[in-house]
C-alpha cells in the first residue's frame, strides 16, 4: 500500500531546473533508496516533501492528504521526519534538550512504547547507540555521535515515514555499517525510509527499492538488482564520480 | 499648491535619500545592522552648528570639514567597535546602539539639552510663478545630488568602487580575491556616517536641533532602505524621494506632530507586505 | 560529577537561599535607612523588568529594542485606570500586564516574519511611535508631566520592600520553572535553529508569540507597580532610554543566565543612586559599560559562571 505519492512534481529556481516532473510512490514499510549523481536533484526532493521549498506544479500526496505547501511543522505533526545532510543540532543546549523538543507523544510509532517523556529519550538514545552523558552541550559532540544525535531528533518526533538526507557520506565503512544498522532497525519496528545517497554502495545493500533520479527527472525505478543491469544508470554516473557506483 | 508641495518634497526628497545611501552601504556592503546612522545624523549636525555659530566659520569650508570629521569618526567606530564582534549580529546591533546613545549623552553634556537653531547657508528664496523654494534647499538638494552622483560613478569606474561592488556581492570570495576587506569596510562604514553627517548638515537651516535627533532619523533611513530594497541603490534613492514627498504632505496636511507617525506606518506595512522591500532583494 | 557531591551543591545551594531570604526578610528591621529601601525597591523593578527582556533576547533570540514600550503601557494603564476607576490593585497589576500583551500581539503578529535585525529595527519604531503618541497627546497622557497623583498601593516603604521582593521572587521562579519546561526549552531552541525547530515539528509562529506574550505580561507587571510606587507615568517610561537600561543591565550581567539580570540591575541601580554625582553621566556610563563588556567579555559578568551550577537558564546544564 501507497502512503505517499509524489505526482508530476516540479521545482525551478530563477531558470534552473532542479525537479521536472518527477513521479513515483513509497509503499509502507520499504526502504526506499533515492539515487542520483550530484545535482540531480535529490535533496530538493526532500525539501519539497518536508514543506522547506514550494512545489512549482504537482503533488504530493500523504496517506490521500495533498500536503503541497503545507509548513514544515505541520508535516512532521503528520508523521514525516527528515534528517540533514549537515547533521544539524541546537548546538548551546543539551543533547536531552534537543531530543526532548522534539519529541511528539503521538501513537504513531510503535518502537518506543515509555510514557514518561524523559525515558523516552533515554530509549531513543540508546536505541541510536548515543553513548555521551545526555547533560553536554550539542556543540561537544564528535562528528558520528552526531549523526546518531540527528536520528535521534528524528525518531522523537514519532514518523511514520523518515527521510534521510545523505546519511553515511563521509563515514568510514565501519561507521557506515553502524548506521545500516540502525535504519534496519527502525524498519523491523515499523518505519518506512526514504534514503538519498550519492554513494551507492550503501544504497544497494539497504533498500528493498531504488529510484534513481538524474538532472532533475525519473531515469529509472527498480530492485537494486535490476538498477545495477540497467545501462543508462551507469551511463548518468559515468564522467560524474565514478568511486560513488563501486 | 500641489506643485509647490510636490516640489518642496522633491527637494527634501533628495537629502532623505542621501541619508538612506549611508544606511544602504553599510547594510549592503558590510552586511550588519548599524543603528548609529541616526547619531552620526545628529552629530552632523551639532558639529557643523559649533563652525558656524560658535567658530564663525565660512559655511561651505565648515560643510566639508564636517564631512571629513566624521567620515574619520566613522572609521575609527568600525575598527574599535564593530570589527570585534562583527561575526555577532545581535551583539553588532548591541554595540551600534550603544554607541548611539553614547553619542547622544556626549552631545548633551556638550552642547545641552536646549533646541538650538542654524542660520541658513543661503536666505531668500526662488519664485516661479508663485511657487516659492528656498535657496537653502534647493542648494541642499543639489549637495546630495552631487554626491548620490558621485558616488555611482565612484562604484561603477574606480578600482575602490569595483572592489566594494565585489565585496558586496560576496564577502568570501571578495576575501579569496585579495581585497582588503577590512579597509573597504572601515571606509565604506566612514562614508555611511558622514553621508548621515552631511544630511544632518544639510537640514540644520530647516529644523530646530536637539541632542536626541537622530532616532527619527534613523528609523526613517531603514524605512527607506527597507522600502527600496538594501543594496539597491536606485530603489534607495526612489524610497528616499517617497519619503521627502510623504513627509512634507503629511505635515501639511495632517499636523507636523505626526510627521514621525506616518513613515513608521509606511514602513511597518512594508515589512508586513514584502519584507525584502518593493526593488531589491534582501540580504539577511 | 558524582552523586554526593550534586547533593552537597544542592545542599549548600538550599541553604545560602534561605540565609539570604532571612536577610531579606529581616532587612528593614536590621537597616533603619528608608533611601537603602528605596533603592532595592527600584532594583527590584528593573531586575523584574530585565529578567523580562532576558527572555526574549538571551532566551529566544529576539532582540526587541522597544520593550519600554510594555513597561510603558502597564504603567499608563494603571494611569488611566485608577483616574477613572477604584480598582483593586492587584487586580490593576493583572490588568496592566494584560494590555500589555495585547500590545505584544499587536506588535508581535507583524513582525513574525522579520529576522533578526528587521525585528530590531520594528520593534525600536513601534516603541518611538507610542512615545511620540505620549508626548504629543497632552489631553490624553498629559504629554510630558504625565499622569500625577495615582492612588498610592501600598501604605509605607517597608510595605513596598517586600512587595517589590515578592514579584522578584515570583518572576524567578516561574521563569526558571519555564525554562525547565519542554514548553521553555522549545522557546530556547528558536534562539538555536528557527528551520531546525520547524524540522522538530515545532510551530515556530505560535511559540514566537507566546513567548512574546509572557515577557510582555511580566514586563507590563513591573511598569504597573512602578506606576503605583512612584504615584505618576511619564513618557519616560516608554523611552529608548529605558529599554537602554534594561539591555546595559543584562548584557553587563550577562545574557541569556536569568541571574546576571538580577545581578545587573542591581549593580547598575546601586552606582546610579548612590553615585549621584554621575546622575548627569548615568546613560553614558551605561554606554561603554556595554561596549566593555561586548568587547571583552561577551557572556557577561555572570557569564563567567555559565558552567557552575549556579546559571540555570543554560540548559546544558539539563
Amino acid at each position: 500500500m501507497e502512503i505517499l505519492q509524489v505526482n508530476n512534481l516540479t521545482k525551478n529556481f530563477r531558470g534552473l531546473t532542479a525537479v521536472s516532473r518527477l513521479n513515483f510512490g513509497v509503499r509502507q514499510g520499504e526502504i526506499l533508496g533515492l539515487m542520483g549523481p550530484n545535482g540531480a536533484g535529490k535533496t530538493t526532493v526532500i525539501n519539497l516533501i518536508t514543506g522547506f521549498l514550494k512545489p512549482d506544479s504537482g503533488a504530493i500526496i500523504w496517506h490521500n492528504e495533498n500536503i503541497n505547501g503545507l509548513k514544515p511543522y505541520k508535516i512532521v505533526r503528520r508523521g514525516i521526519a527528515r534528517t540533514f545532510q549537515q547533521a544539524r543540532v541546537f548546538p548551546n543546549v543539551s543533547i536531552f534538550d534537543n531530543v526532548i523538543v522534539s519529541l511528539n507523544q503521538s501513537k504513531r510509532m510503535k518502537l518506543f512504547l515509555a510514557t514518561d517523556p524523559k525515558q523516552k529519550v533515554l530509549d531513543i538514545f540508546q536505541f541510536v547507540g548515543l553513548r555521551t552523558k545526555p547533560s553536554t552541550p550539542a556543540k561537544d559532540l564528535p562528528q558520528d555521535e552526531l549523526r546518531k544525535l540527528e536520528f535521534a531528533r528524528a525518531i522523537a518526533s514519532g514518523p511514520e515515514l523518515i527521510l534521510l538526507d545523505e546519511p553515511v557520506s563521509g563515514l568510514t565503512p565501519e561507521e557506515s555499517d553502524s548506521i545500516a544498522d540502525i535504519i534496519n532497525r527502525l524498519n523491523q519496528g515499523g518505519v518506512t525510509l526514504i534514503i538519498i545517497e550519492h554513494v551507492v554502495r550503501m544504497l544497494m545493500k539497504v533498500s528493498h527499492r531504488l529510484v534513481v533520479m538524474s538532472s532533475g527527472q525519473k531515469l529509472s525505478e527498480g530492485t537494486p538488482g535490476e538498477i545495477r543491469q540497467n545501462p543508462l544508470v551507469a551511463e548518468a554516473y559515468l564522467g560524474k564520480e565514478e568511486e560513488d557506483f563501486a | 499648491m500641489v506643485w509647490q508641495i510636490l516640489l518642496s518634497g522633491l527637494l527634501l526628497g533628495g537629502i532623505y535619500a542621501l541619508m538612506g545611501l549611508g544606511l544602504s552601504l553599510t547594510l549592503g556592503v558590510m552586511r550588519i545592522v548599524n543603528l548609529a546612522h541616526g547619531v552620526f545624523y545628529a552629530l552632523g549636525s551639532f558639529v557643523i552648528y559649533s563652525f558656524i555659530v560658535q567658530g564663525k566659520v565660512n559655511p561651505f569650508i565648515a560643510l566639508f570639514l564636517t564631512f571629513v570629521i566624521i567620515f574619520f569618526i566613522g572609521i575609527v567606530v568600525e575598527r574599535i567597535l564593530i570589527r570585534p564582534v562583527r561575526e555577532s549580529e545581535m551583539n553588532v546591533m548591541i554595540v551600534t546602539f550603544a554607541f548611539a546613545i553614547f553619542a547622544e549623552q556626549c552631545i548633551r553634556l556638550g552642547w545641552g539639552v536646549m533646541y538650538r537653531s542654524t542660520p541658513p547657508f543661503f536666505k531668500g528664496e526662488l519664485n516661479i510663478s508663485h511657487i516659492f523654494l528656498d535657496y537653502q534647499r534647493i542648494f541642499a538638494f543639489a549637495i546630495g545630488i552631487t554626491i548620490i552622483i558621485g558616488l555611482v560613478i565612484a562604484l561603477k569606474k574606480t578600482k575602490l568602487g569595483k572592489a566594494t561592488r565585489m565585496v558586496q556581492q560576496n564577502y568570501e570570495m571578495a576575501m579569496l580575491l585579495g581585497i582588503n576587506v577590512h579597509l573597504i569596510s572601515m571606509l565604506v562604514y566612514g562614508l555611511g556616517a558622514a553621508f548621515a553627517a552631511l544630511a544632518g548638515c544639510l537640514l540644520a537651516p530647516l529644523y530646530l536641533i536637539f541632542p536626541a535627533m537622530g532616532w527619527t532619523p534613523l528609523l526613517t533611513s531603514f524605512a527607506i532602505v527597507i522600502l527600496g530594497g538594501m543594496g539597491s541603490i536606485t530603489g534607495t534613492v526612489i524610497g528616499g524621494f517617497l519619503f521627502g514627498l510623504t513627509t512634507l504632505m503629511t505635515s501639511y496636511y495632517i499636523s507636523s506632530g505626526m510627521v514621525n507617525v506616518v513613515p513608521f506606518l509606511a514602513m511597518v506595512i512594508t515589512l508586513l507586505i514584502r519584507p525584502g522591500g518593493f526593488l531589491g532583494k534582501e540580504i539577511f | 560529577m558524582t552523586d554526593t557531591q550534586r547533593k552537597k551543591q544542592v545542599l549548600s545551594l538550599t541553604i545560602g537561599i534561605l540565609l539570604l531570604l532571612c536577610f531579606v526578610l529581616l532587612m528593614p528591621f536590621l537597616f533603619k535607612n528608608r533611601y537603602l529601601l528605596h533603592v532595592i525597591i527600584l532594583a527590584n523593578i528593573l531586575a523584574v523588568f530585565a529578567m523580562s527582556w532576558d527572555m526574549l533576547a538571551g532566551f529566544m533570540g529576539q532582540l526587541n529594542l522597544g520593550h519600554s514600550m510594555y513597561f510603558g503601557i502597564g504603567a499608563y494603564t494603571i494611569g488611566f485606570v485608577t483616574k477613572a476607576y477604584p480598582i483593586s490593585p492587584v487586580l490593576g497589576l493583572i490588568f496592566a500586564g494584560l494590555m500589555a500583551v495585547f500590545l505584544s500581539s499587536i506588535v508581535g503578529i507583524p513582525c513574525l516574519r522579520l529576522r533578526g535585525p528587521y525585528y530590531a529595527i520594528a520593534t525600536l519604531a513601534f516603541s518611538q511611535v507610542l512615545f511620540t503618541l505620549a508626548m504629543g497627546l497632552p489631553k490624553l497622557t498629559g504629554s510630558e508631566e504625565g499622569i500625577t497623583n495615582i492612588p498610592k498601593f501600598i501604605m509605607g516603604i517597608e510595605g513596598n520592600y517586600y512587595f517589590s521582593f515578592l514579584l522578584l521572587i515570583l518572576t524567578v521562579l516561574s521563569l526558571n520553572l519555564l525554562y525547565r519546561s519542554v514548553f521553555g526549552k522549545r522557546l530556547i531552541s528558536l534562539r538555536e535553529d528557527e528551520r531546525l525547530c520547524e524540522a522538530a515539528g515545532i510551530d515556530t509562529n505560535t511559540y514566537k508569540i507566546l513567548g512574546a506574550a509572557l515577557s510582555a505580561f511580566i514586563a507590563g507587571i513591573a511598569g504597573g507597580y512602578s506606576c503605583y510606587y512612584h504615584t505618576n507615568v511619564t513618557p519616560d517610561m516608554l523611552s529608548i532610554s529605558l529599554t537602554f537600561s534594561v539591555v546595559a543591565v543584562v548584557v553587563f550581567g550577562g545574557i541569556g543566565t536569568l541571574y546576571g539580570a538580577i545581578f545587573g540591575a542591581y549593580a547598575l541601580t546601586f552606582l546610579n543612586e548612590y553615585l549621584y554625582f554621575i546622575v548627569d553621566y548615568r546613560l553614558l556610563i551605561y554606554a561603554l559599560v556595554i561596549i566593555i563588556m561586548l568587547l571583552y567579555s561577551s557572556n557577561g559578568l555572570f557569564g563567567f559562571f555559565k558552567e557552575r551550577y549556579l546559571t540555570i537558564g543554560n540548559t546544558a546544564s539539563k
